[in-house]
């Protein structure tokens, strides 16, 4: 099961932190600051929750 | 995806008001009212309902005249850029913690209710993928789905209510204000965040194909709504008495566990399907308008690349309270007691800001 989570975890981090690139090349830079917020907490919380 | 592209009619604006507010009594809101008002639990909708109707009529009498302009808009129009943005993006944390506790909860129902084998992580991910998918799908899409399933899912609920009704006790109900009329009014004031998705709706106010639409909408929702939530409340403590009401804690599934038709019981297996497919599409549109609503606040055009992000993080947040049935209920009368003074004072403010900067003048 943690695998599982794990593959997750890792595919929406780069998927989020991907958009978070994009955003920052269109010259978003709060909107893609806040998205790498959002990318990060992803890597964050199963620790908190799923691995703990 | 991004903002839709067509605009929704009043009946799936309806219907999507009806299935986010409706499905609240069918969830741990029961337990929070019967824990403190006891056997006048049932009134609290009915009253915060009346009060709710301050908050309403001013947000309708803005959305009229502030015409293409829906909540977001006006609040940088009338409170500025820089507290604008902190007053949305506190409505956004706390419309993204309630969905969290929300997604949590209804995985708690699920899991101790009917899958009791499963581990709640499958159930809770299920949840938001399928949700996360009617987000994505857009606005028309949810209120489409919404529109087609909503007679099915009413004719369910008024099955349920009669037949509870017929087995319940009318005596229970006395007496009507239980702990004292000031406490009913007072637990009524701080639930009145029953109502608050009525704010969040305001941002789907341009979506909507005209201001009167809007309006005839929300009235209707707001009118049933009232009904359903008043009626289901009082149908458990017809059939339960209070004192079993209080503790329980999703009283609705202990309702149609209870309840036969004749030689038929478990009638749970032909009720459960149906709250089921109502909460897939409460959340989907709960996501769709925090999404829309981030996006916004941080100018993403393309907020449908955020939904999976959302969607993981509210499972991982969801998961975090190990004993969902106690804990979330706590937690959500904590939101709770900050949402409802800002339901009903943010457009009390908005309101007296546009008379003040004279746009209400005609």
């Amino acid at each position: 099961m943690n695998t599982t989570i794990t593959f997750v975890v890792i595919f929406v981090f780069f998927y989020t932190a991907g958009f978070a690139v994009t955003l920052w090349r269109e010259k978003n830079k709060l909107g893609s600051a806040a998205v790498f917020l959002l990318a990060v907490s992803i890597v964050i919380t199963p620790f908190f929750s799923v691995f703990r | 995806m991004g903002e839709p592209k067509d605009k929704i009619g009043i009946k799936e604006y309806t219907v999507i008001a009806l299935l986010m507010i409706g499905t609240k009594t069918t969830d741990d809101i029961p337990a929070m009212l019967f824990d403190s008002l006891m056997n006048a639990g049932w009134t609290a909708p009915f009253i915060a309902g009346v009060i709710a109707l301050v908050p309403l009529t001013l947000l309708l009498h803005l959305a009229t005249k502030y015409k293409e302009k829906n909540l977001i808009d006006i609040c940088y129009h009338l409170f500025g850029k820089f507290l604008g943005f902190i007053v949305l993006f506190i409505l956004w944390l706390i419309g993204f913690v309630y969905i969290a506790l929300d997604t949590a909860t209804y995985t708690d129902i699920i899991s101790t209710m009917y899958f009791v084998k499963t581990p709640s992580i499958i159930i809770y991910a299920v949840l938001m993928g399928v949700c996360a998918y009617g987000a994505k799908r857009g606005l028309e899409q949810i209120g489409s789905v919404s529109w087609a399933v909503y007679p099915y899912l009413q004719v369910s609920l008024l099955l349920t209510l009669i037949l509870t009704l017929g087995q319940g006790k009318a005596s229970f109900l006395f007496p009507i204000f239980g702990p004292g009329e000031w406490e009913v009014m007072k637990e009524s004031m701080m639930n009145l965040s029953i109502y608050m998705d009525f704010l969040y709706l305001f941002i789907l106010f341009p979506f909507v194909k005209s201001t009167t639409d809007f309006r005839k909408g929300t009235w209707i929702a707001f009118i049933v709504i009232l009904f359903n939530l008043t009626i289901t409340m009082v149908s458990y403590v017809m059939l339960f008495d209070f004192q079993t009401a209080m503790t329980l804690n999703y009283p609705y599934h202990e309702v149609i566990r209870s309840i036969r038709m004749g030689f038929l019981i478990n009638l749970e297996t032909f009720f459960f399907p149906f709250w089921l497919i109502a909460t897939f599409i409460k959340f989907a549109a709960y996501l769709y308008i925090n999404i829309l609503l981030f996006g916004k606040l941080f100018n993403i055009n393309h907020f449908e690349y955020i939904i999976p992000a959302f969607s993981t993080l509210i499972v991982f947040i969801g998961m975090i309270p190990e004993t969902p049935t106690f804990s979330v209920h706590y937690f959500k009368e904590m939101v709770g007691n900050i949402a409802s003074p800002m339901f009903f004072f943010l457009p009390i403010l908005l309101w007296i800001l546009a008379k003040i900067k004279g746009d209400l003048r005609t």
